[in-house]
Formats: C-alpha cells, sequence, structure tokens
C-alpha cells in the first residue's frame, strides 16, 4: 500500500517538473522576441521624439509609435520585402536630420521621401530586406551576396533604373559613365547590351611616316612620362613586347589617302604659325600645357614626336589619315600649313622625350613577335589598322558585375581588401596587376575620385533587369543632316561641338536644332566666314574654318530653311522696335533685372553670357523674346536663369536687346 | 514510470534547444562589442571616406554650373565675372557671414535673387530654375565652404 503511494507520490513529482519545463519551454520564443534589438531601438526612437517635441501633437505623436516590425511591401518589383523602417524610423522624419543612426533622416533625394512606398530601401542600398536584426539585415552574414552597399557608391543604384550617360542629380554616376566612354573601357570589356567598339585611340596604319621608332618605344614604355594628362594606359610592357610591337606597328603600310607631300619643304615663319595656331583657336578640343578645352589631344609635345613633314600632310587634310577624327577640316593655304607645322614643331618639343632615331626596317621574327603582343593586349579595342581584321575585348565580361558573388571573385594575393566586391572593382581599377602575375589590363593612373566614379559605374550594371515600369531609357540620339548640308557638316566637323537633334558633341553651348529660329541668315553666313567672339570668358570658342563663301551661303540658308522650331515667334517687331518699349527695356536691363551683370555693351558688364553689342543684327526679336519667357527651354542647363518675365517686359527687354548698336569700326560678320 | 521518463526527456530536450538557441541567438546582441578588435585588423576598403555627402555633393555640381563664375571656387567672390559687379559678390566662405544667415535666409536669396532681399539685382533669382531640392542642396554646399582655402 504504502509502496503505491509512493509510487503515485513520485509520479505527481514528474509531472510537475515536465509542467514547468513546459511552461519554461513555452516563454522561451516570447521571452527572445521581448529583447529583439529593434524593440530597444524603437523605444529609444520614441524617448527621442518625446525628448524633441514642443507641442502637445508632436508629444501624442510620439505616444502613438507603436512597438513591431514595420515593412515595405513592393509586388510590383520582384515581390520585394524590406524591414530596414523597423529600426530606421526617422528616415522620413524631417526633425531627425541630425539624429544618430538608425535614426537619421534621409538624405533629399528624387525619390525620398516621396517614393520611399515604390522602391523601399534594399533596391537601392542592398542588405537583406526581411531581416530584422543589425547583421543579417546589412548582410554582413555568410551566404548573403548583396551586403550593405558603401554610401559613396550608392548612386550606382540609380544607374539600375536610369540609362543613359546623364543621370541627373547623380552626378557620380554620370561622371564615371562619361569616364568609361572616354577611356574605352568597352574596347575590353563588354558592358551590358551594346555591342559597339568605341575605339577611342587613333588609327596607326603610316606611323613610320608620323614618328620615330625611339619615340613610339618611349611612349610604349610609360605613356604618362610622355603625356602626363594622356588616357593611353601603360601596359609594364617588357622590352621584347615593345620592340616587337614598334617593328609590328612600323611594318603597317600607310593608307592611300596618308600620302605625305613629296616636293620641297621650304622653311615655314613660326610668329606668322603662333599667330595662326591662336587664331585657328586650336585650344577650343585641344590643350597646350594643360590649357584647352581637353577633348582632343595635348599639344606640347607634339614637336617631339612627329615629323613636320607629317605635320603639313596631316593639317592639310586630317580625315584622310584619321577617317574618324573629330577634327575638322580647315582650308589652310600652303603656306599657312608651313608655318603652323614650323611654329609646332619648333616651340612645342617635349624636354623627356628621346632623341629622334631614324627609321627601322622590320625583322620578320620581330613582327611576329611584336603582332602576339598586340592580340595578347587587346590593343584593336582602342585602335584600328587600316586591312586586320582583329578580335577585339580580350578582358571579360562585365555585363551585370553589380550582381556578381563575391564567391567568384579572383582576390588573387590581394589579402590586404575587404572581401567585398565595391573594394575587389576598386583595387582592380586602381592597380590591375597587383592580383596576381600574368595578368593583362592595364594601368590608367585613375586618381581616388575617378576610382570612385568608375567603381560607382560599374556597380550599376545588374545582373537582370530591374522591371519595366522601372526603367528609364535613354536611347542613344542618332541623327545624321542630309545631303550636300549633310556632307559639309561632315567635312566641318560642326557636330564634334555642336548638337543638332540631341545628336553630336557637348563642347558648343549653342544646339542647332532651331538655329534658324534664332539667328538672321546674312548674320550666320559672315559668321561662318570669319567666326569672331560672343562669349568672352570660353576657352573653346567657334573655330575660324576657312570655307568658301559659297559654302557659307549654302550651309546658312539651309539653316534658315530648315532648322526651324514652329514655337518661337519670327520677327515680333517688323516696323523695327518701337521707341517706348526700348526705353522701358533699357531701364529693365539696367535697373531693374541687373542685365549688365552677366552681358557686355559697349565693353562695359559682365562677360558671363554673350556679348550684346548689335544683337540684333544677330538675333532675331521673336526669339529674343521667347528665349527671355524660359530660357530652358532652348537647353536644359542653359545658365541664364528664369527670370519669370511678364509678356510686357519680355517684350521690352527684347525690344531693347534688338535696338542696341553695333560697337562702332567693328566687322560685324555681316560685310562679306 | 516509463512514460514519466520519457516525457521529462523530451521536456529536458526542448529546454535545451531552447537554451542552445537562446546562446546562439546571444552573439546578435553581444557581437557588436566583440567586434571591433576584429575590425581593427581586418582590411581597410580600398578607398577613403568621401568628402561630401549626397546632398552637398549635388549641391556643389549646381554650384560649379551656375553659381562659381562669379562667387568663385571657394566662395570668396572672386570667380572670373567678379570684377565686373558692384557690389562685389558675397564671400560665401566667411565665417561671420556663414553665422549670421540661417539656411533658410540663404535659400530666399537664391530663390527670389538680390534685388527682392534689399541687395545687388547683379544676385538673379534661381526659384524658377533650380528646384526646391537642388537649392537645398546648394546651401548644404555653401555650408561646407566656410573657411575655405584659409
Amino acid at each position: 500500500m504504502a509502496e503505491r503511494e509512493r509510487s503515485t507520490d513520485r509520479l505527481w513529482l514528474w509531472f510537475a517538473v515536465v509542467s514547468v519545463a513546459m511552461l519554461v519551454t513555452l516563454a522561451i520564443s516570447p521571452v527572445k522576441d521581448y529583447f529583439r534589438e529593434y524593440r530597444r531601438y524603437q523605444s529609444d526612437y520614441r524617448a527621442l521624439l518625446l525628448k524633441s517635441a514642443g507641442t502637445l501633437k508632436e508629444v501624442r505623436h510620439a505616444r502613438e509609435q507603436s512597438v513591431g516590425v514595420r515593412q515595405i511591401w513592393i509586388p510590383g518589383f520582384d515581390n520585394r520585402v524590406d524591414r530596414c523602417t523597423t529600426c530606421h524610423l526617422g528616415v522620413d522624419e524631417p526633425s531627425m536630420a541630425s539624429a544618430p543612426q538608425p535614426f537619421r533622416t534621409h538624405p533629399r533625394t528624387p525619390h525620398t521621401p516621396g517614393d520611399l512606398q515604390r522602391f523601399g530601401c534594399v533596391v537601392c542600398h542592398q542588405g537583406q530586406g526581411r531581416a530584422t536584426s543589425l547583421d543579417e539585415a546589412h548582410g554582413d552574414v555568410p551566404d548573403w551576396d548583396r551586403p550593405l552597399l558603401p554610401v559613396r557608391y550608392t548612386e550606382a543604384a540609380c544607374g539600375r533604373c536610369h540609362e543613359g550617360d546623364t543621370v541627373p542629380e547623380a552626378s557620380m554616376l554620370s561622371a564615371g559613365r562619361r569616364l568609361i566612354e572616354r577611356v574605352g573601357c568597352a574596347g575590353c570589356h563588354k558592358l551590358g547590351d551594346s555591342s559597339d567598339v568605341p575605339r577611342v585611340g587613333p588609327d596607326l596604319n603610316g606611323l613610320s611616316l608620323k614618328t620615330n621608332p625611339a619615340w613610339l618605344s618611349a611612349w610604349l614604355k610609360s605613356p604618362r612620362s610622355l603625356r602626363p594628362a594622356t588616357w593611353m594606359p601603360d601596359f609594364h610592357l617588357s622590352d621584347e613586347e615593345i620592340d616587337g610591337l614598334v617593328q609590328f606597328l612600323w611594318a603597317q603600310a600607310p593608307t592611300p589617302g596618308q600620302a605625305l607631300d613629296t616636293g620641297e619643304e621650304p622653311p615655314g615663319d613660326s610668329t606668322r604659325g603662333r599667330i595662326l595656331f591662336s587664331r585657328s583657336r586650336c585650344i577650343s578640343c585641344h590643350t597646350v600645357e594643360g590649357k584647352g578645352n581637353g577633348s582632343a589631344p595635348e599639344l606640347s609635345g607634339i614637336g617631339s614626336m612627329v615629323t613636320r613633314r607629317w605635320l603639313v600632310s596631316f593639317l592639310a587634310d586630317p580625315h584622310a589619315f584619321q577617317p574618324d577624327t573629330r577634327m575638322p577640316h580647315y582650308d589652310f593655304s600652303r603656306q599657312d600649313l608651313l608655318d603652323l607645322a614650323t611654329y609646332m614643331t619648333e616651340e612645342f618639343t617635349n624636354p623627356d622625350a628621346p632623341e629622334p632615331t631614324p627609321a627601322l626596317r622590320p625583322a620578320q621574327a620581330k613582327v611576329q613577335a611584336g603582332e602576339e603582343a598586340w592580340k595578347k593586349y587587346g590593343c584593336a579595342g582602342c585602335h584600328r589598322i587600316a586591312g586586320r581584321k582583329d578580335a577585339v575585348r580580350v578582358g571579360p565580361d562585365l555585363s551585370g558585375i553589380a550582381d556578381k558573388p563575391v564567391k567568384r571573385l579572383d582576390f588573387g594575393v590581394r589579402d590586404d581588401i575587404p572581401r567585398r566586391l565595391p573594394d575587389w572593382l576598386a583595387a582592380k581599377v586602381r592597380n590591375p596587376r597587383s592580383f596576381r602575375e600574368g595578368l593583362r589590363m592595364p594601368e590608367f593612373g585613375f586618381d581616388d575620385r575617378q576610382v570612385t566614379e568608375l567603381v560607382t559605374a560599374l556597380l550599376s550594371l545588374p545582373g537582370k533587369p530591374v522591371p519595366d515600369a522601372y526603367r528609364v531609357a535613354a536611347p542613344a540620339p542618332r541623327y545624321s543632316p542630309p545631303g550636300r548640308f549633310g556632307t559639309l557638316v561632315s567635312t566641318y566637323r560642326c557636330m564634334s561641338c555642336h548638337r543638332i537633334e540631341g545628336a553630336g558633341g557637348d563642347i558648343s553651348t549653342a544646339p542647332l536644332t532651331a538655329e534658324g529660329s534664332k539667328v538672321r541668315e546674312d548674320w550666320l553666313k559672315g559668321y561662318l566666314l570669319s567666326p569672331f567672339t560672343l562669349r568672352p570668358i570660353l576657352a573653346d570658342r567657334m573655330i575660324p574654318l576657312k570655307m568658301t563663301p559659297d559654302e557659307a551661303s549654302f550651309l546658312a540658308s539651309f539653316v534658315e530653311n530648315v532648322y526651324l522650331d514652329d514655337r518661337i515667334p519670327g520677327e515680333i517687331f517688323p516696323q523695327g522696335p518701337p521707341a517706348e518699349r526700348v526705353e522701358r527695356g533699357r531701364k529693365l536691363y539696367f535697373e531693374r533685372y541687373g542685365c549688365q551683370a552677366c552681358h557686355m555693351i559697349g565693353g562695359k558688364g559682365g562677360y558671363y553670357g554673350p556679348l550684346l553689342d548689335g544683337a540684333g543684327r544677330r538675333l532675331k526679336s521673336g526669339w529674343v523674346y521667347w528665349w527671355l519667357l524660359g530660357p530652358q527651354r532652348w537647353r536644359a542647363d542653359v545658365r541664364e536663369p528664369d527670370y519669370g518675365l511678364s509678356d510686357e517686359d519680355a517684350k521690352d527687354l527684347a525690344a531693347f536687346v534688338v535696338s542696341i548698336p553695333p560697337p562702332e569700326g567693328a566687322a560685324t560678320g555681316t560685310a562679306r | 514510470m516509463k512514460l514519466a521518463t520519457v516525457s521529462l526527456g523530451t521536456a529536458l530536450l526542448v529546454v535545451l534547444s531552447g537554451c542552445s538557441g537562446a546562446r546562439s541567438g546571444e552573439p546578435e546582441t553581444t557581437g557588436a562589442a566583440v567586434a571591433p578588435p576584429a575590425v581593427d585588423s581586418a582590411p581597410q576598403p580600398v578607398l577613403p571616406e568621401p568628402d561630401l555627402g549626397y546632398n552637398a555633393r549635388e549641391g556643389r555640381a549646381v554650384y560649379r554650373h551656375y553659381c562659381v563664375t562669379c562667387h568663385g571656387d571657394e566662395g570668396h567672390g572672386d570667380g572670373f565675372n567678379a570684377y565686373n559687379l558692384d557690389p562685389k559678390p558675397r564671400d560665401l566662405a566667411d565665417p561671420e557671414f556663414q553665422a549670421k544667415r540661417t539656411d533658410d535666409d540663404l535659400a530666399a536669396v537664391i530663390r527670389t535673387g538680390g534685388g527682392v532681399a534689399g541687395l545687388s539685382s547683379a544676385m538673379p533669382p534661381w526659384g524658377r530654375t533650380l528646384d526646391e531640392r537642388q537649392i537645398g542642396n546648394v546651401v548644404d554646399y555653401i555650408r561646407t565652404l566656410e573657411g575655405a582655402g584659409d
């Protein structure tokens, strides 16, 4: 009996222990949840709100903060769920601008805070949106391939949706994309869908006519020591490779167009050459000792590089030597050419360049070795040799690099950098050969800022396209002017500087798409024959092309009849500007709007905008009026602000502007 | 008896696994305290921290496009076009000026121009050319110019 009672007691005891254990077990989960870090952040945030609350409403707002996981659900974007705002509670709260993280207000961007519900957080910043603990959310855990993107590269995310070189309010990304284009990354790497190979270097036929072997080998050895600003990278070539490449390049015959003038070569007049050089506005594109536009090569060492005979022939017809050059064809006379070439070869010498050596006779074995090096380093990605069909893009495909898992990156011997994609890319573009022996990518000498820009642009190449609803396409504008006009535009390479219909270069501030609505035909003809300075502040001014009067008349008349904008009225003062409007306009110009701060009349005033002497001979009154009512309609980045003028004020100002007389005794361009 | 042992065993297992779960969760909170020494010896990022945040950087882009010609590279009012102007453009880097003007003051003059604020009409109104975000960014950038070049 007693035995039985004891046994029952023991059973009761077991039952009690098991029950308690059960209770404890059930309590673990809620207790764990109670101590989750986000709760701490949420209570800290509430305290912060209470501390800064000034009104009863704000206190109530702080008290009403509920505790719990917050999330943004975006079904239209890969069904994303971002819980970042569980801790980052102040992202859209302006009063948290200087609060400590994770509460700080998000910087003002085109999409934040307005589009928070449309984009969430992870699409720009990466990390693990569904996670609710710090390490997991920031992606600092094994097997999460997209950890938080360092803030300096965040603009990369803009580029996942926004195509095109210029993305508004993403200056870092835009600069990176332009740099990629400039240095010709796509010559070696595929970058997205485009199959265009940019070929940013010159064609290399007929080098034997142009330079000497010693210069070429010094150049290949270290391009930047001869021309510090060049984008030709340093391939760290061995002496054998350099010797081979020089002989290989020497063996590439000139094209039929690259014929040197074989006649007598009388000396030129260097002084006259200097005047011609400055009058021809060569630095509108080239630089001399760093001064100038910089879209074309530095000229200060050119005298040590090229022969005078080559320079004379090249300047006579640049398109025969470099069919794709952006350099226009100038109608220089024979004497002009001799004088210019004399000035340039005598003046622009480089003390670091080697003494010229005589032409060499390429040896077959060396030429072959050189050809191997040519292929190995993918030289054809930047340089064309007529008659050769070289494979291009010797580097790996970088499309989708932004989503490449870290595990698939080759860090080689670089133990000193974090195991992260952005750092890998930064180390790659800065010092590509440092990863291991036998790599071929050359060194470009990028500085910190350029590295940041490039990495930002590379991180904008997604592995998988964003949903169509999020894509902002920017199709490259393609426009080629028709007929004889097109031929002349090509001869004079107008579109190297000017834009027409969105296509063309960006050196000039004056797009030509509606030029016919803006300027008078007789003025344009005169200006084409003998351009003068309209905007003294610019180094890159219109160049004198030395075209014939017939060509100038044809171009002016074509522009006048074709490049028109229907929104722009023609002449608004057919009888000339009324005197009372001119007077009112003069007052507005000088007193109300301070136009003289930027524009010059009679040598007085600022030189930010164009000179206005004789503006009525140049500009149509309807255009001036239309322009004044919103200059940014002409071109989005025009610097003259929109003053919000009334229609009357705009008419009065236009009347004054077109009545400004030309300077006394000055050539107005209409004389011819 | 047997039943009791089994149920106790199960309960213990659950408790233990619960504990181990709690333990494995522990580094989440203590990780922050443990991590720093490890970070010290860990490889450093390839690039140093950027000098400007996003808003000031975008402000710099706007400043360099529209403002620099009069106000100068470092805001000293010594841009190319400054010599034509009377009065001279404001020295934006002057600490005294920076202290005297609030962000709203600066934004207001940028928006409506000097004339409206009783200053020189040579400072044009930018409110219809730049949007509010761009104006805010320029103000942020102007704040980074304080004492520039001194």
